[in-house]
């Protein structure tokens, strides 16, 4: 009947060469306005990278917007202090009004701004130490703070799935440093040889991502359509969303509600009970105990082939040359669950933060271990405002003295 | 899907160019003709490795040689080996876990060990359409003589993975005639860009709805009425939009190359009875399946019980040619009772004794009759689409969680 | 000349309707790309 309703029409529409050159013109005002966007840049201030502007949440965050937004937001006279790492340094179960990061730039005072680039899932390579690497010459100082969870140095420069974009967008766009572009080259056989262990759907998205963002250095369609999603409307159907779905993304909500401060605290889940057992499954799980029990040594001491990986992937990884200018902070586990956990566990997780911490110290990283209670947590592993604060009181203690140095 | 990657696009793009390029040189039609085959294999290549490739040039050697031989015993014979290899890759582990099902001492041996783990990418379709070639030539049709020309037709890779699954006769003109006058500046890509275009649109909603339809029916009970219905026809829509749009994308490909493909839909969810449903979706396999099974078993020329339990069967082996599961079968099945259902009920009630009595009673009734007319059109389609939207939660979904989804759909 | 000035002009419009078609593809082309980029699998949040 009507089958392929625009074809016939256009079929009597014959003019390929004005289609060709409107084709050209839609697509090429597109291009130049993408790439205005990603110069002038449209973000705006922020006070962490919330749920929303994540890749799951189908936005794509980019280094050009970033460093925008710092650029316009930070005089180049100041220090400048980069939080990347994961969801605890995000600040997950901190209302934005009590985030640590706003009280470690409290802390610091002026002369120094901070911006709170950690995301959900992200490690010490990400969103902050691509930005360290893009804005490193413009600035008096960069410090660089992570925490130093399990697998934060066991990734190529790009960082973890969820924050490799933001990399490759900085590296087809020319925005990083000579050195890091050559660390890059050089290492490719490494990188490469790391790819084939994985599974083919990620390889896969890996080449998807660097693939996607080659072509968006020429095309700049991400800058175009991340803004038209943060300004006025989001034409992508997002399952967290809720009742801000198609709605512009820059007032959708944090995912931390504003409460009230006592409200907070009472909110506060360290007193649940443990199940030890499947604890120490959990823990088995995402921090390497597994290399503290498989040593051969019995179980006394951390497993030396463990060390000496561990070793090799600090030596690997590009950031070990300014080392000098990142913080990691040891967060652990709440000692509410710590006293809850077998003895061996208990000694097992102590062993290995100790060995990891003189590991990372020997290559030049500063690491913080603050002494939380076990209301400073809101689960096993996230801090609450209590807990932030305390963060960020030793770090910025530790950024002074370096800076001062 | 393969279409909607970065690899892809770099590919197509590419080849384009070089496709559009050649145009200017004197030996065009044998240059793109090499083209569109290297690139066919390279694109099935990169996505199935060397394992998929020997069994598609084997496969296509086979009917090749058997078509040019024109040999009838031979070429049932071909027909067999083909079939069977479809067979073998897709449904070996399927037909042995049902038994070892039956027969539990069967379960102590190992399917996988011996077993295809994974059917070679695309074998259905070429499958069907190795199918086809053979049995048109054995019916008389001239055979493709040109092995490039086989090849192409074999391998052709916008249409590869997820049809149309193309007929021969249709197939080679259309490609001489692209070969022969593809320009980048033409209707032909004109209309083929659009509809790629358009492919993309409806696989960017299918994608969202996919999402929706993933976070919602978990919970569906729990949702209102009217949300519970948004839910169902999202999913009606979801994999309308998805196979339409991967349609469009390989129709807007080969049209690009100047090779018109044949329609694949045709406004199915318009459709005001199941017949006509099966008419306008996925054409080309619903069209093999009544040139190749459906007629080739007696059409509608053997007993009304000898017809149904034909339509039954053919809808089966439908069901099963989606996947090999249960709900497959359970779906195709499900299809082939509602198109027997409506097959009776045109013969026996709407056609009584031979004298339609709808006519009559229009012609009898003539004011009234277009009242009625608006009416019959619009129960119809209701039931049709029920009756096909339905058939989807078979066709996703396990048996009970159906019923009861279905069942939700009428009980606050 | 009336008839001149007709044909014209619906050679125009049809040429203008086209140009804004093809203009609203490319539109939708350089979006592809967009939308292209975001749909990476889902992945588990491993956030220690």
């Amino acid at each position: 009947m009507f089958n392929n309703l625009f074809s016939v029409i256009i079929e009597h529409f014959r003019s390929p060469r004005i289609f060709l050159l409107g084709v050209i013109f839609g697509f090429g005002l597109c291009v130049i306005f993408g790439m205005k966007l990603a110069h002038d840049g449209y973000y705006g201030a922020f006070e962490r990278v919330q749920g929303p502007y994540q890749i799951d949440n189908h936005f794509l965050l980019s280094a050009s917007q970033i460093s925008k937004v710092i650029r316009s937001g930070c005089d180049t006279e100041n220090v400048l202090v980069l939080i990347g790492g994961s969801s605890i340094m995000n600040g997950v179960g901190q209302p934005i009004r009590y985030l640590w990061s706003k009280k470690l730039k409290e802390n610091l005072g002026d002369g120094y701004c901070v911006y709170n680039l950690a995301g959900p899932a992200g490690a010490l390579n990400g969103f902050a130490s691509t930005t360290m690497d893009i804005l490193g010459a413009e600035y008096k100082e960069v410090f660089l703070v992570s925490d130093m969870s399990e697998g934060v140095v066991h990734y190529p420069p790009d960082g973890v799935m969820s924050q490799k974009h933001y990399f490759w967008d900085a590296y087809y766009k020319n925005m990083l440093s000579t050195d890091l572009m050559n660390y890059v080259s050089e290492k490719k056989a490494l990188f490469q040889g790391n790819r084939k262990k994985l599974s083919e759907s990620a390889r896969n998205d890996l080449e998807k991502i660097e693939l996607s963002m080659l072509l968006d250095g020429l095309f700049y369609y991400n800058d175009l359509w991340t803004y038209i999603d943060y300004n006025y409307f989001t034409s992508y159907y997002t399952q967290n969303a809720g009742a801000w779905q198609w709605t512009p993304r820059k007032i959708w909500p944090d995912y931390d509600f504003e409460v009230d401060f006592e409200v907070l605290k009472s909110l506060t889940h360290y007193t649940q009970p443990v199940d030890s057992e499947a604890f120490k499954a959990t823990l088995s799980k995402y921090s390497n105990l597994s290399a503290y029990y498989d040593d051969s040594s019995g179980g006394e001491e951390v497993s030396s082939r463990y060390l000496s990986k561990l070793a090799r992937q600090i030596e690997d990884n590009y950031l070990t040359r300014v080392s000098s200018n990142i913080i990691l902070a040891y967060i652990g586990v709440s000692p509410y669950y710590f006293d809850h956990m077998a003895e061996d566990v208990q000694k097992g997780y102590e062993d290995i933060y100790k060995s990891k911490a003189e590991l990372f110290e020997s290559y030049g990283y500063s690491v913080v271990r603050p002494r939380f209670e076990a209301e400073d947590f809101i689960d096993p592993f996230h801090l609450n405002t209590l807990g932030g604060w305390k963060l960020a009181d030793e770090v910025a203690d530790r950024i002074l003295t370096l800076d001062n140095d | 899907m393969i279409f909607t990657t970065f690899w892809f696009l770099v590919f197509m793009f590419g080849f384009l160019g070089l496709y559009y390029l050649a145009g200017y040189f004197a030996v065009k039609i044998r240059l793109r003709m090499l083209l569109i085959a290297v690139a066919s294999v390279a694109f099935y290549h990169h996505f199935t490795g060397d394992a998929g490739i020997l069994l598609i040039v084997t496969l296509g050697c086979l009917t090749y040689f058997a078509g040019r031989i024109k040999n009838s015993i031979l070429i049932n014979l071909v027909i067999f080996c083909v079939a069977l290899s479809l067979v073998f890759y897709k449904y070996t582990l399927f037909i042995f876990s049902s038994l070892a099902e039956l027969f539990p001492a069967l379960s102590s041996i190992p399917a996988s060990e011996w077993s295809p783990v994974v059917a070679p990418l695309a074998i259905s379709f070429f499958v069907f359409e190795f199918i086809h070639y053979l049995v048109d030539v054995k019916d008389g049709n001239k055979p493709i003589s040109s092995p490039l020309e086989f090849l192409i037709f074999a391998s052709f890779f916008p249409t590869l993975v997820a049809g149309p699954i193309k007929r021969f006769e249709h197939f080679i003109p259309s490609l001489k005639h692209g070969v022969a006058n593809a320009k980048l500046i033409s209707l032909d890509t004109q209309v083929g860009f659009l509809r790629v275009i358009v492919g993309f649109c409806k696989k960017f909603v299918s994608d969202m709805l996919t999402l929706y339809v993933a976070g919602t029916v978990p919970i569906f009970a729990s949702y209102a009425l009217i949300d519970r219905w948004l839910i169902f026809a999202a999913i009606a829509f979801k994999i309308y939009l998805d196979f339409s749009a991967y349609s469009d994308m390989a129709i807007g490909f080969s049209r690009m190359m100047g090779v018109k493909i044949q329609e694949n839909f045709n406004w199915p969810y318009l459709a005001r009875n199941i017949k006509e449903f099966w008419r306008r979706w996925h054409i080309s396999l619903s069209s093999w399946i009544r040139d190749y099974l459906y007629i080739k078993m007696g059409g509608n020329r053997v007993s009304p019980l000898r017809h149904g339990f034909n339509l039954i069967l053919v809808f089966v082996i439908c069901g099963l040619w989606h996947g090999a599961a249960w709900n497959y079968v359970l779906w195709g099945a499900y299809h082939g009772v509602g198109l027997v259902f409506h097959q009776y009920f045109e013969t026996f009630i709407l056609n009584l004794k031979g004298k339609s009595f709808v006519l009559d009673f229009k012609q009898r009734n003539r004011k009234f009759s277009s009242f009625l007319g608006a009416i019959n059109w619009g129960v119809s389609w209701v039931i049709t689409m029920v009756f096909v939207w339905a058939g989807w939660l078979l066709f996703f979904y396990p048996v009970d969680q159906s019923i009861s989804m279905f069942k939700a759909l009428f009980h606050v | 000349m009336k008839n001149y000035l007709t044909k014209y002009f619906a050679k125009a419009i049809s040429g203008l309707i086209l140009f804004v078609l093809g203009s609203f593809v490319g539109v939708l082309a350089h979006y592809s790309l967009h939308r292209l980029s975001l749909s990476i699998e889902p992945f588990i949040y491993v956030s220690f």
